[in-house]
């Protein structure tokens, strides 16, 4: 049994927002420190525990440059035997969801493939959500996003699936892709110190694949909402805060132009 | 401050961040609040640090710990102080002795405790000095200082009786390294002897379980020895060469307790800090203010400083050759002088705030204030220190 972890560093998303730089089309997370992004922990979690329910190994993957070692370090020190650095040389576009897809296809299968593939169920920097549901098309596997809690029963990997309102348990049989989300059965454990310390030591091997075909979306800037202003405090009488704020409703235009 | 750290070190620093966060934070406050001391320690949390691996982080990697240097100790102290300076001491005291015990203990004693504390999750360690009448004289011995526990010569070993008080873990621990009387004609400094004591020593008992102003999740109690025999090969270096086990094998002890000050004074330098951005009087966030932001920046001045000097003291624990006495007393003196400075100082920051139970500063201010006296009354270690400038 193989189980593969695709994990992203993402600067912390905890930073103050002047943390990051934002220059034409670059954002520099100048005073963020580096951290395994919070759905990838989940994922983490998930795929240790697959792992170990089910005997399996454990290989932990990340595309990106050196920083990208803070999360793969982390599943080192948590029991993934193997960790790989996908590198691919930036080019001068825009790397798309379906790109980046692709790359992790590609490693995937350079690497020998797995039994279960585990994402989180979006990265923490973008948001986007849909790298798990695309690698699961472009490898034709059977896809469950938002897992929650796994377990094995005779065998099988059962699973707990989040719903709007409920949940709903199955059985996935191999080979498939998940996605995890946050709950208490996926909190990412603390590493013991020695498992850290002996993290630190273990090689992390670099996975070199050619550089994508240009995409058709090419990017031209990116920038920062305008921050939000900080809101007014209202004082007085009962009387005098409720005509202050409706003064303000009214300009703002929230409100019709009815007297008190 | 930023201060080269290794990547052990740091992964080690952001591991213990995260044990605070998730597991000390959540509980300390109310653990806090108990009104009877024995209720505020929680082997609950003791244990969750032993199965992450910190309780055994300075025990040798031969006997399966992390073998941490006294550098990376202190920096652990000081983050796990950030969470609850009680349960810093805890731990500060068990890594304290964990690293005496395999510098000064012979291989015999080694292979028969060591095993034992690494196994047990509630292994804790302690270490009885203080007496009600002999304190400050363990550290400035003079000639007529004596401990007042007393072991006498028997068959095949030692009888140990007497009454040891203030003891950090003192109710908790199942190892205690003993100081006692071996030569009554004799100065403690030259008639004193180290033992390895077990806690289920027949004849030890534990007396009151003290009730604290602060630092409140490490209990501190009186440890009794009525007639308990301690057998030759407890004996921890020489027979009358217990001050030298002080001088010797405690390096970093004093830097130990400074880090667990320090931790308290920068958390509450963050809270006044993070208080100062957000609260606006006077029509501007305080931080605005000139007078509050050149408090701050001293208060980081000093901070910084201070953990640059316990640092120092660490580090030349780690490569003897630099070493000079009084780095083991004056690190101390110095975190706890700087953390009731600015623990106090960012209490005043909060206004009202500050001296409400709801933002916690009065807990850090409890807190602080227990290194005023602990590891050494400051102007007896300043008095140590002259010492050795003479």
């Amino acid at each position: 049994m193989r189980i593969f972890v695709f994990l992203k560093t993402i600067p912390d998303p905890e930073a103050p927002a002047d943390a990051y730089r934002f220059q034409g089309r670059e954002v520099e997370a100048a005073r963020a420190a580096w951290v395994l992004g919070p759905f990838e922990s989940n994922a983490l979690e998930l795929a240790v525990q697959i792992s170990e329910k089910l005997g399996g190994e454990l290989t932990a993957l990340a595309l990106g440059g050196k920083e990208q070692e803070v999360g793969l370090r982390r599943a080192l020190a948590v029991g993934a035997v193997r960790a790989v650095r996908i590198d691919i040389e930036t080019g001068e576009g825009w790397r798309s969801p379906l790109a980046t897809a692709r790359a992790l296809a590609r490693a995937a299968s350079t690497l020998g493939g797995a039994d279960y593939y585990v994402f989180g169920r979006q990265a923490g920097d973008w948001d986007q959500g849909v790298m798990a549901g695309l690698f699961a098309g472009l490898t034709n596997l059977p896809f469950v996003p938002l897992v929650r809690a796994v377990d094995v029963r005779a065998g099988e990997l059962q699973l707990v699936r989040e719903l709007p309102d409920g949940w709903e348990e199955g059985v996935l049989a191999a080979p498939a892709v998940l996605s995890a989300t946050n709950g208490p059965g996926t909190l990412l454990r603390i590493a013991k110190v020695r498992d850290v310390m002996q993290a630190n030591r273990k090689p992390i091997e670099v996975l070199s694949l050619p550089e994508e075909p240009a995409e058709s979306l090419r990017l031209q800037a990116v920038a920062p909402h305008e921050a939000r202003r900080s809101g007014r405090v209202v004082s007085g009488t009962v009387a005098e805060v409720a005509e202050a704020l409706l003064t303000e409703l009214r300009r703002l235009g929230l409100v019709g132009g009815m007297t008190t | 401050m930023s201060v080269p750290l290794t990547e052990d070190q740091r992964a080690l620093l952001a591991l213990i961040r995260e044990f605070v966060q998730r597991e000390v934070e959540p509980r300390a406050a109310w653990l806090d609040r108990h009104e009877r001391p024995e209720d505020c320690f929680s082997w609950e949390l003791v244990e969750k640090a032993s199965d992450v691996g910190l309780r055994t982080l300075t025990l040798a990697e031969e006997y399966g710990g992390a073998g941490a240097d006294y550098t990376t100790t202190a920096l652990a102290v000081a983050e796990l102080a950030k969470g609850d300076m009680g349960f810093a001491v805890v731990f500060a005291q068990t890594w304290k002795l964990v690293q005496t015990l395999q510098e000064a203990g012979n291989q015999s004693q080694k292979d028969r405790f060591l095993p034992l504390f690494r196994d047990n999750p509630r292994h804790l360690l302690a270490i009885t000095l203080t007496e009600p009448d002999t304190a400050s004289d363990y550290f400035v011995p003079h000639a007529g200082a004596r401990y007042r526990t007393t072991a006498k010569r028997t068959k095949g070993g030692w009888l140990l009786n007497g009454m040891k008080h203030f003891i950090s873990n003192g109710n908790r621990a199942f190892l205690y390294i003993v100081f006692a009387q071996t030569d009554p004609e004799r100065s403690l400094s030259e008639g004193s002897t180290a033992f390895l004591v077990p806690r289920d020593s027949p004849g030890l008992s534990i007396g009151t379980v003290h009730d604290k102003l602060g630092e409140r999740l490490a209990n501190n109690a009186e440890v009794i020895y009525r007639d308990v025999f301690v057998p030759d090969e407890n004996v921890l270096g020489e027979v009358n060469g217990g001050y030298a086990i002080q001088r010797q094998f405690f390096p970093a002890s004093n830097a130990y307790a400074a880090a667990t000050v320090l931790g308290v004074a920068e958390k509450a330098y963050e809270r006044a800090l993070a208080w100062a951005q957000e609260r606006v009087q006077g029509g501007k966030r305080i931080i605005e203010h000139d007078s509050v932001a050149s408090d701050l920046a001293e208060m980081k001045m000093w901070l910084d400083a201070t953990r640059g000097y316990i640092l120092h003291a660490t580090w030349c624990a780690d490569h003897p050759e630099h070493w000079r006495p009084e780095l083991g007393v004056l690190p101390k003196v110095l975190a706890s002088k700087v953390a009731w400075d600015v623990v106090t100082r960012a209490m005043e920051l909060h206004g009202g705030y500050g001296y409400m139970k709801e933002t916690g500063m009065e807990k850090l201010l409890r807190d602080a204030a227990a290194f005023l006296h602990s590891d050494g009354v400051n102007r007896t270690l300043l008095l140590k220190a002259a010492q050795f400038l003479r």
